[in-house]
Order: C-alpha cells, then sequence, then structure tokens
C-alpha cells in the first residue's frame, strides 16, 4: 500500500511539472564599430596652411621630383621638402603643412596642391619663404579617403573617429540566426569598399615641370594641370602659373585612379582598363580609346610605343590578379595587349629608357632591362627584397622609391650594378 | 524554473518521509549502466504551444553506498535547431523503495552543441555548448540484476554562437559582431533499463 502510495505522489509530480511547461530565454549581444565624422570649418583649414620645421615622414604617399628637389606627400597632413642634391644624403628642410593634401604637381616655381576641396598655388621659389599665390576654393568635389560630405555650417569632414557601440537584447524564445548576415550601421552609410585612393607614374615633362610618381593623379601638360577628382578630369590653365584658373571638369570613368601624360596625350589606369586621351584641345580632353582588363588596380606608364600596366589585387581594387602587362599603343585607337608576366602584388612602376622598375609590394623592387619587352621577365637587373614598395621614380640615373619604411635611392647609371644611395627611414610612432 | 525545481525538491522529500522500510541486507559496493531515452518537453516560440524532442543517455557508475551513487554519462538531445552531446557526472540519491527505489538525481555537466545553419553561412561563425543542468526524479523497478527506470526532470542547458563580420567603411576596416546566448528549459521524461 505505501508503495503504491509513493508511486501516485511521482506520477502526481510528473504531472504537475507538465502542466508548468518550459520556455526557451535568449541573449542577443550586438557589438558594432562605427566611424564617426570630425568636422572642421573651411576657415580652420585655410587659416593652417604654412611652412613648419622639418618633421619625420611617417605615411608617405605621392611623390614628386623638381630639379634637386622631392617633395613627399605626408598622406592628408602636408608635403615634406627635401633637398636632394645629392642623393646619397637626401636633407629634410621643412614641412608644408596643407591640411587635407593628397597629390601635387609642380611646375616652374608654383607648386600645386590639393587641400581638401580647395586647390593651391604655393610660391616655392624662396623655400624659407613660401606663400600662397591662389586658392582655387570648392574645385573638388571628392576628396580622397574623406568621402565627400561638405556641411555647410560644420565645414569638412577632416577625420574619422572610430567608436564602438553594444547592444544587449534578452528575451524569451529561441534566438534564430538571420541567413542575410549583413548588420545595421545607425548613423551613416558604410561602404563594402573604398575606390582607390593611391594611384599611378607621371614622368611629366622635366624642363618645365617636375616628374611625379606612377600612382599620381595630378600632372602637368604643357600650359595645363590635369587633376583627378573621383572618376572626373579637371583641366585647370596654368599659363600663368602662380594664377591658376579653372576651365572644364569632364567625367573619364569612376574607376580611374592614376593619370600619366605622354607625347601630348593622357593616360588613365582605372580598375576596369587603360583610358587614353587626347590633347588636341588642352582645355577638353577627348578620348582616343580604352584598353579594358580584368577589375584591379592600375598604374600604367608610357615609353615609345609601349605602355606597361601593373594589375593587382587586393581590399581596394577586387578582383584575383597580380601581373605586368605590357600594351602596344603605336596605333592609339587599337592598343593591343602583347604580353603578360605574373608579380607578386605590383603597385607603382616607373621606366627609364628601357629599364623597368615595378615595386612589387611586399616582394620589393625588381629592375628589367626591358629592351626586349617580350623577354622582360628573363631580363631582370636586380631584385630588392624585404621591402613593401609602393612606387618609383627613375630619372636621370636615380630611381627614388617610397615604400613601407623610407624613401629609398638607388644609382642606376650602369643598370647591370645597380647601388642604393641611400635610405631615409620613416618614423614609425 | 526555479518553482519547477524546489516542486521537484519538495515531492522528493514528501516521498522520503514516507517510506518506512529499511534495507537490511547486507551492501556490496557495484556497478551500474543505465540507457535511457525519451523526450524533452518545452518550446521556443510558446504560442505555437510545447514542442517535443528527443534525449537519449548512456551512464555507467558505481553504487558506492547503498542509497548513494556516481556515474558518467554520455547523451544526445535535441532542441530543434541545436543538437547537443552532454558529458556529465550524475549523482544519486535513493529517498524511498528498497528493490523499487526512488532516486533523486542530478545530472550536470558540459555539452557540445551544434547549430543548423541551413543553407548560408555566417562569417567567422563560431558554435559553443554550455552547461547542462538536470536533476531529475526517477523511480527504478529492480529485476534481479536488472533494473527498469522511469525518470522526470527538468533540463537547463545554454548554448552560444558568434558571428563577425569585418569591413571597410570610409574610415577604415569595421565590424560588426553579434553573439547570441541561448538557454533552453526542458522537462525531459525518460525511460530506460539498466544492470547493476
Amino acid at each position: 500500500m505505501k508503495k503504491l502510495t509513493s508511486i501516485t505522489r511521482f506520477l502526481f509530480c510528473i504531472l504537475l511539472l507538465i502542466s508548468f511547461g518550459c520556455e526557451d530565454n535568449y541573449e542577443i549581444e550586438q557589438k558594432y564599430s562605427y566611424f564617426e565624422p570630425v568636422y572642421t570649418t573651411t576657415a580652420e583649414i585655410r587659416a593652417s596652411v604654412g611652412l613648419t620645421p622639418p618633421q619625420t615622414i611617417r605615411e608617405a604617399g605621392k611623390i614628386y621630383i623638381k630639379d634637386n628637389w622631392l617633395f613627399v606627400n605626408e598622406v592628408g597632413k602636408g608635403i615634406h621638402i627635401i633637398d636632394n642634391t645629392n642623393p646619397a644624403d637626401p636633407i629634410i628642410k621643412g614641412f608644408l603643412t596643407i591640411p587635407g593634401n593628397y597629390d601635387l604637381a609642380v611646375k616652374g616655381n608654383i607648386l600645386y596642391a590639393d587641400s581638401y576641396i580647395d586647390l593651391l598655388a604655393i610660391d616655392i621659389a624662396d623655400k624659407a619663404n613660401i606663400k600662397i599665390t591662389k586658392r582655387l576654393e570648392g574645385i573638388f568635389s571628392v576628396y580622397n579617403r574623406m568621402g565627400s560630405s561638405i556641411d555647410p555650417v560644420k565645414g569638412i569632414i577632416t577625420s574619422w573617429e572610430q567608436k564602438e557601440n553594444v547592444m544587449v537584447t534578452t528575451s524569451k524564445g529561441q534566438a534564430k540566426i538571420q541567413p542575410w548576415g549583413g548588420f545595421w550601421f545607425d548613423r551613416g552609410v558604410a561602404f563594402a569598399q573604398l575606390s582607390s585612393v593611391k594611384t599611378a607614374t607621371t614622368p611629366g615633362n622635366p624642363s618645365t615641370s617636375g616628374i611625379g610618381g606612377s600612382m599620381a593623379r595630378f600632372t602637368i601638360e604643357g600650359d595645363y594641370l590635369y587633376m583627378l577628382d573621383a572618376g572626373s578630369i579637371h583641366s585647370v590653365s596654368i599659363g600663368a602659373l602662380n594664377n591658376p584658373v579653372a576651365k572644364t571638369k569632364s567625367m573619364i570613368a569612376w574607376d580611374i585612379e592614376t593619370i600619366f601624360p605622354h607625347n601630348g596625350n593622357l593616360f588613365f589606369g582605372a580598375q576596369s582598363g587603360m583610358y587614353i586621351y587626347g590633347l588636341a584641345d588642352p582645355e577638353k580632353p577627348n578620348r582616343i580609346s580604352q584598353y579594358t582588363h580584368v577589375r584591379s588596380c592600375d598604374p600604367v606608364v608610357v615609353e615609345g610605343d609601349l605602355a606597361y600596366v601593373t594589375l593587382r589585387s587586393g581590399t581596394n581594387c577586387q578582383g584575383f590578379t597580380n601581373q605586368l602587362e605590357v600594351i602596344n599603343i603605336k596605333d592609339l585607337t587599337n592598343p593591343v595587349l602583347l604580353k603578360i608576366y605574373p608579380m607578386t602584388n605590383p603597385h607603382g612602376l616607373g621606366i627609364d629608357n628601357k629599364n623597368l622598375f615595378v615595386c612589387d609590394g611586399d616582394d620589393g623592387l625588381k629592375v628589367y632591362d626591358a629592351t626586349d619587352h617580350l623577354k622582360i621577365s628573363d631580363n631582370q637587373l636586380a631584385h630588392y627584397k624585404n621591402i613593401n614598395t609602393y612606387d618609383v621614380i627613375p630619372y636621370q640615373n636615380v630611381a627614388i622609391m617610397t615604400g613601407k619604411d623610407g624613401i629609398y635611392q638607388y644609382d642606376y647609371s650602369n643598370p647591370k650594378d645597380i647601388r642604393q644611395l641611400s635610405r631615409l627611414t620613416f618614423s614609425k610612432e | 524554473m526555479r518553482l519547477i525545481v524546489f516542486l521537484l525538491i519538495g515531492c522528493s522529500i514528501q516521498s522520503a518521509y514516507s517510506q518506512h522500510t529499511l534495507d537490511s541486507t547486507k551492501f556490496k559496493m557495484h556497478y551500474f549502466g543505465t540507457l535511457l531515452s525519451g523526450v524533452q518537453i518545452g518550446c521556443s516560440n510558446c504560442t505555437t504551444g510545447n514542442q517535443l524532442t528527443a534525449s537519449a543517455y548512456l551512464i555507467n557508475g558505481v553504487q558506492l553506498t547503498k542509497g548513494f551513487s556516481i556515474g558518467i554519462g554520455i547523451g544526445a538531445d535535441s532542441y530543434q535547431e541545436w543538437k547537443t552531446m552532454p558529458l556529465f557526472l550524475q549523482l544519486s540519491q535513493k529517498i524511498g523503495g528498497t528493490k523499487n527505489r526512488l532516486l533523486l538525481q542530478l545530472n550536470t555537466g558540459y555539452s557540445w552543441a551544434w547549430y543548423d545553419r541551413q543553407e548560408y553561412t555566417l562569417p567567422n561563425f563560431k558554435q559553443n555548448g554550455g552547461l547542462m543542468i538536470h536533476p531529475a526524479l526517477t523511480y527504478q523497478l529492480g529485476i534481479e540484476k536488472w533494473t527498469m527506470q522511469f525518470s522526470v526532470g527538468y533540463k537547463n542547458q545554454v548554448t552560444s554562437t558568434s558571428s563577425r563580420f569585418e569591413y571597410q567603411s570610409w574610415g577604415g576596416i569595421v565590424y560588426n559582431e553579434t553573439n547570441v546566448k541561448n538557454e533552453f528549459n526542458r522537462l525531459v521524461l525518460q525511460i530506460g533499463f539498466g544492470w547493476r
């Protein structure tokens, strides 16, 4: 009887428990980071341009040579002015503070530099007394890295501050993971990728203007300064060097990255290919042809009838291609691919008298004899490894190369015995 | 949950007080094994009612005293999209009976867990198991060296997932991380047999 009572109580407990039912709980923690824009008024930005004492280089961007001077862009901050009279011992003479500066070009004694949305013409004849001769306000609609948002009250976005946010939600039931995988962004639009912010090599016109690197977005041809502005090109008359006058702005392609002048034509490197424009009317470049390749980052240089294009993959560049392409441009209306050479992750390149320099990213600087353009890889002259290389300007037997950790200069007067002349080390702070 | 646990303990204690028969035979420590299977009753979305999912245990242990045993078990449980494999310790205390016994048991341990992600894949997805606590009241029928068991209990199981998505924004690399902690509560009914 006792046993029966025990079983009865046991079954009673079971029935009681079943009647309760059991519900799940879940807790969702969402952590995300975002960048909040930091604005600076245009008045503040314009007031802060000026020459300051020499500073160590931290993040080198574009480089430009004019006579014995080397100009190195400190990304977004200004330009280092370096006396390169002796390439074996370059001396930093000063720093030209230009907020929002990413590109530059020099003709005569006038340096042209962007400052967010403005173009500055700066007289550098007296390096100790540099002064702005003209400012073309608001000429750029888009400026590098900072997006294009210009607030009439707050000013220009000059940096982004990273923020983090955590949201915790608890509820009954079971959390079912959603398939879409994307996330909201509550304070603005986040883009899947950036358009490339660094660009291609520009020998320019050495007699009056300087020489830019292959990643340049500014170039000078004749009496005109050409500047890329997102997918468009500005032509600015610099007939009077200290008084640039904006002429036209015309669309090239949304993915334009670099610009390179050659024999009265402009060669644009784009993620989707190479565009060739004529300067029959220098105020308004006209399209001659387009050479299409797989999507990737793409600086271009030209010598003679050949264009050399490097294609690389990467976060900003998309694609999976890393190679050097040689293109016959004898007939500008019909560029023809001649040869492809595999590379590791090529960035900028430069060519001088058939000496081809390729910055192959982490694989270092490679130098080739390009006399036989169909056997370039068989004629490697030098390979400097263990340097992360970005861009190079070979000019008058000295190749100036920017890497991740410094500016290297090489003497290639004897291509079979290329020698490193100097290394200007960047600050790691 | 607390209410149910208290109820379970309360019922057990009351049952224990009602038992007066003592086992007078001489005890000898021995091993035992039990295979249990049954259903878990509970709901993720209770507006549609309770759902039944499966549960199975294999436990081996030692009867240390007349009333107390300890064992190690491994199991396979289902919670709709989740499947778990608990590895647990079982503590069992007789609270009544001699040949047929009423046992108060605690199964607790760590469960490995797998989430059915269906056709999609989230970036950097990780799935983690967690603590399993399963107190139970078991009625054990003894037939010579064999036993048959009827068990009712309450199970609490924790699982979690995390995924991290990084992407390029204007300012740099940003991330979005989602961590989900699930806590399953189930009424567990099991039937099993074993040897001793």
